[in-house]
C-alpha cells in the first residue's frame, strides 16, 4: 500500500489498511462491493461487505454458530429486514476486528443480527457490516487504484 | 393502542418526541416495560433506531431494572472500541488467492496460509482438528467460503 504512510501522517486519520475484495463470495451477478475480512470473536473469519447503507451487521447463522457463546452475549430476539425479506433472529453483542494488511488491527464491540432458521434452510445474503452499529464510529477511507481499506478508530 | 400511535407517527401527525411520551404516559396502564419494549421492536423492525434509544432512555427512566429495557440498552449502545493491536499477521497474499480460488471452495471452511490451501471442512470445528497445532500459525487463515 503505497500510500499509507501518507495517509498515517501527523493527522494519524488511518492505523490500518486491507486489501478488499471487488466481489462477495460467488454471488452470480458479481456486482461490485466492498469486501472485507473480518474476525468475528476471537477466531472466526469471514468476508462481509461494508455497507453504509445497512443499518447493524449481519452474520449468517452457520458461522455465528462457530463463535464460542462466552464470546458473545445474547441481547433478545429481532425481526428485521434484509434486502426486503423480514426476517427473524437473534441480537448478538460482540467483539469484531478490522484486520490490518498493515498497521493495526481494531476491534470493536458491535450488535450483530443473526438470523435464525429451521435445519434445512439456508441463509442466501452476506454478510454485512453495518453503519450505525460499526462503521459510524470509525473513519475509512478506500483507494480503489490499490483496492485499499483504510481504516482507524474515530478519536483515541 | 401501539397501532394508533405508529399510524399517527406514520402520517407526521406525531413526532418521535410526542410518539415517545405518548408510550410513556400510556405504559402503567398498558403493560408498563412490555409497552416500551413491544414500541422498541417496532422501532428496530422499521429501522427507526433514533427512535428505538429514545424509547429505551424513557423506559429505563420508569422501569430502571427491566431486564428486557436493559439488553435493548446494550444493543443499542453505539460501537465501542475495545482494541488496537499491531497487526501480527498478513492475509494479503492470502486475499488475493481467494478471489481467484475461493468459487471452487463454496460452503466449505477452508484453511489458507500465505496464499497455499492448506485444508477444507465441513465446519471450522473439524478443520481446526485436522490442523493440530497448525492452526494457531500465523497468517493460517481459517474461513468460511460463502455461497451468496
Amino acid at each position: 500500500m503505497k500510500r499509507f504512510a501518507e495517509l498515517m501522517g501527523a493527522e494519524r486519520f488511518a492505523t490500518g489498511v486491507v486489501t478488499y475484495a471487488d466481489h462477495f463470495g460467488d454471488d452470480y451477478v458479481q456486482n461490485t462491493r466492498i469486501v472485507v475480512l473480518a474476525r468475528f470473536g476471537q477466531r472466526v473469519f469471514t468476508d462481509a461487505i461494508v455497507d453504509t447503507g445497512a443499518l447493524w451487521c449481519i452474520l449468517n447463522p452457520q458461522i455465528a454458530d462457530q463463535i464460542s457463546s462466552q464470546e458473545r452475549m445474547w441481547l433478545g430476539d429481532e425481526r428485521l429486514y434484509v434486502r426486503g425479506v423480514l426476517y427473524r433472529g437473534r441480537l448478538f453483542r460482540l467483539p469484531i476486528t478490522l484486520m490490518a494488511d498493515e498497521g493495526d488491527d481494531l476491534t470493536v464491540e458491535a450488535t450483530v443480527f443473526v438470523p435464525t432458521f429451521q435445519a434445512d434452510e439456508e441463509w442466501v445474503h452476506p454478510n454485512f457490516l453495518g453503519l450505525d452499529g460499526f462503521l459510524h464510529r470509525l473513519r475509512f477511507a478506500l483507494d480503489p487504484a490499490e483496492n485499499a481499506f483504510y481504516f482507524g478508530a474515530m478519536a483515541d | 393502542m401501539l397501532d394508533v400511535a405508529w399510524t399517527l407517527l406514520k402520517s407526521h401527525q406525531l413526532t418521535l418526541d410526542s410518539f415517545v411520551e405518548m408510550i410513556r404516559l400510556n405504559a402503567p396502564e398498558h403493560g408498563g416495560a412490555a409497552l416500551f419494549a413491544a414500541a422498541i421492536s417496532h422501532s428496530i423492525t422499521e429501522e427507526a433506531l433514533r427512535l428505538a434509544r429514545a424509547l429505551t432512555d424513557a423506559g429505563l427512566g420508569q422501569y430502571p431494572v427491566d431486564q428486557r429495557l436493559i439488553n435493548y440498552q446494550k444493543a443499542l449502545a453505539p460501537p465501542k472500541l475495545i482494541s488496537r493491536t499491531p497487526s501480527k499477521r498478513n492475509f494479503a497474499i492470502t486475499m488475493r488467492w481467494l478471489s481467484t480460488h475461493s468459487h471452487e471452495y463454496v460452503g466449505q471452511w477452508i484453511a489458507v496460509q500465505d496464499g497455499v490451501l492448506i485444508s477444507t471442512g465441513g465446519s471450522r470445528k473439524m478443520l481446526v482438528e485436522q490442523l493440530g497445532d497448525a492452526a494457531q500459525q500465523d497468517n493460517m487463515l481459517i474461513t468460511h467460503v460463502p455461497s451468496t
